[in-house]
């Protein structure tokens, strides 16, 4: 095997549990601890940071996903509640439970195959 | 200072994305006819995981860090930015994506309209390049 070969994902759903989970983890943390410092107690700080940081971890779930759609390893439908679940406080952590039901079995899904 | 030095930063890895969001499409479709070499198209997508994504990811980070800093967050012209960042890095997906089944399966061809993803995403460059340069214009 060459040292290419070792780039690749062995899983491809597991980048998506990965980052959906820090997705879901930042999430949480923006409206359980930093939202209510900031109303609550008058600390505003903790929003100014979480919510850059949730937005980076947005955009990086968003790529996962679309990754493994774009492979067909995903199937359409879940991809969009995936990006629909991280709307939503624990969407992304659900999501990932169910992932592997809509995953696409096999080398099919949006990648063209070859003409015959 | 350190502003200074987190926007050359960040200024060299979109630089490094936006290249190869720009050449990869381009040189997929060009490997999709040279279907005998599976292992330029191992290492077309390999390149592309190892650099342009770490890149994109790093770019985003120092961006966000940037926009926080100066306190642009509020600022029209960003959001616009944002916005279209946010299509960036699906089309990222899309390319990523599309280049790995491509280097895994040797049955798979791009589709015609792959290599015209470099068309938008130079487009989408165009846009975010005008949006930094005039923000002016939008603040006011």
């Amino acid at each position: 095997m060459s040292s290419h070969t070792s780039a690749l994902p062995p899983d491809p759903l597991r980048f998506i549990r990965w980052s959906g989970g820090v997705e879901g983890l930042t999430l949480i943390v923006l409206m359980l601890v930093a939202m209510p410092l900031k109303r609550l107690f008058g600390v505003p700080e903790a929003v100014t940071w979480m919510g850059p940081i949730h937005g980076v971890a947005f955009l990086v779930y968003l790529y996962a996903v679309v990754e493994v759609w774009s492979a067909g390893d995903l199937s359409g439908r879940r991809l969009a509640i995936s990006i629909l679940a991280c709307f939503v406080p624990f969407g992304a952590w659900l999501n990932n439970r169910y992932l592997h039901h809509d995953a696409v079995d096999g080398p099919s899904g949006p990648s063209e195959r070859s003409a015959p | 200072m350190i502003y200074e030095w987190l926007k050359i930063a960040h200024i060299i890895l979109v630089t490094v994305w936006m290249g190869g969001m720009l050449t990869a499409p381009l040189m997929g479709s060009m490997l999709s006819d040279q279907r005998a070499d599976p292992a330029l198209r191992l290492r077309l997508r390999s390149t592309f995981s190892r650099w342009v994504t770490p890149a994109m990811i790093l770019s985003l980070v120092l961006g966000i860090a940037l926009a926080q800093i100066g306190g642009w967050f509020t600022d029209m012209w960003l959001i616009t930015k944002l916005i279209i960042v946010l299509a960036l890095t699906a089309l990222h997906g899309v390319i990523s994506g599309r280049l790995r089944r491509f280097a895994t399966d040797p049955d798979t061809t791009l589709a015609a309209w792959f290599p015209r993803i470099s068309l938008v995403v130079l487009l989408l460059l165009a846009a975010v390049v005008s949006l930094v340069v005039t923000k002016a214009l939008f603040t006011g």
